[in-house]
């Protein structure tokens, strides 16, 4: 079994935007203190998701598919929440809140057929505007 | 209110060895079609974390966590401590080509020492550990708030 990983920051400037990402160097520092520098790369990636809102309104479920490459490329892989997503308490920045989720990956299309695996995701969202951050990682395994 | 950020990746020999990192730099591709690929270069600095976790009684494969994680530097200790935010999960099978099986857990940041005094923030884990001998790989992101 092939195992890949990535970490790839996903943003989205108002709903209704795609939520997109590129390539990216990121940068985690540990001297005087700790700094994390993200530098964008070549290639792009992107992802759509439907929420479903729970009795409690600081959680929520989702389904949805990532793409690597442009817009309608053929490389995909769907995915679930496992339990539930948390939305929680306001961001550094205003009107910005702190959330996460954990999804597993359904499967998925062209180079990630059959994959399985699981995405972590560790965000900042505006629930007003809709202008998220979405710091994720990776774990995909494919059959060899 | 200000925010940190680290991505670090931990790892153990096996169950009796320590968790640790080194500053990082992680660079994840993608190729023209599609293609993924991430490395990872070990750099200065380092960081450890130490947890316990209790396996759910209705599913082994669910537990909760506890612990701290520590950043070496001076005037230390630089620690934040964390607990499982809902459950952690462990998702057999292994990996048959690595003996590794993933998981994956969230943990909320409930108070920090040194460089983190006063800390809040979110963790995310996104793991693979030997459940013969305990080696792990554990990648982390933390988004950590800081008072001023």
């Amino acid at each position: 079994m092939r195992q890949l990983t990535y970490m790839l920051r996903f943003t989205r400037a108002a709903t209704g935007d795609s939520i997109v990402a590129t390539g990216q160097t990121t940068t985690t520092v540990i001297a005087d203190g700790v700094s994390t520098t993200i530098q964008p790369g070549p290639g792009e990636a992107s992802y759509v998701t439907t929420l479903t809102p729970d009795d409690d309104p600081s959680r929520f479920t989702e389904v949805g598919t990532i793409t690597f490459g442009p817009a309608g490329a053929p490389d995909t892989l769907g995915f679930r929440t496992l339990g539930y997503g948390h939305l929680l308490g306001a961001g550094a920045d205003p009107g910005m809140r702190q959330g996460m989720v954990l999804w597993a990956i359904t499967g998925g299309s062209g180079k990630f057929d059959c994959a399985g695996g699981l995405v972590t995701s560790s965000f900042v969202v505006n629930p007003a505007t809709g202008e998220l951050r979405n710091d994720q990682t990776g774990t995909i395994l494919l059959p060899d | 209110v200000r925010e940190v950020q680290y991505a670090l990746r931990f790892t153990r020999a096996d169950g009796s060895s320590p968790t640790l990192a080194t500053g990082q730099v992680t660079t994840t591709t993608i190729g023209a079609g599609g293609e993924l690929s991430t490395t990872y270069e070990q750099i200065d600095g380092r960081a450890s974390y130490e947890s316990s976790y209790e396996q759910s009684p209705d599913d082994p494969n669910l537990f909760i966590e506890s612990g701290t994680v520590t950043f070496d530097g001076a005037g230390g200790p630089h620690t934040l401590t964390f607990k499982t935010l809902g459950w952690g999960y462990l998702m057999p099978p292994e990996n048959p080509t690595t003996g590794m099986t993933p998981g994956v857990v969230m943990w909320t940041v409930d108070g920090g020492t040194g460089w983190f005094e006063g800390a809040t923030g979110t963790i995310t884990s996104n793991f693979r550990v030997n459940l013969g001998n305990e080696a792990l790989e554990d990648d982390h992101v933390g988004t950590i708030l800081l008072p001023g």
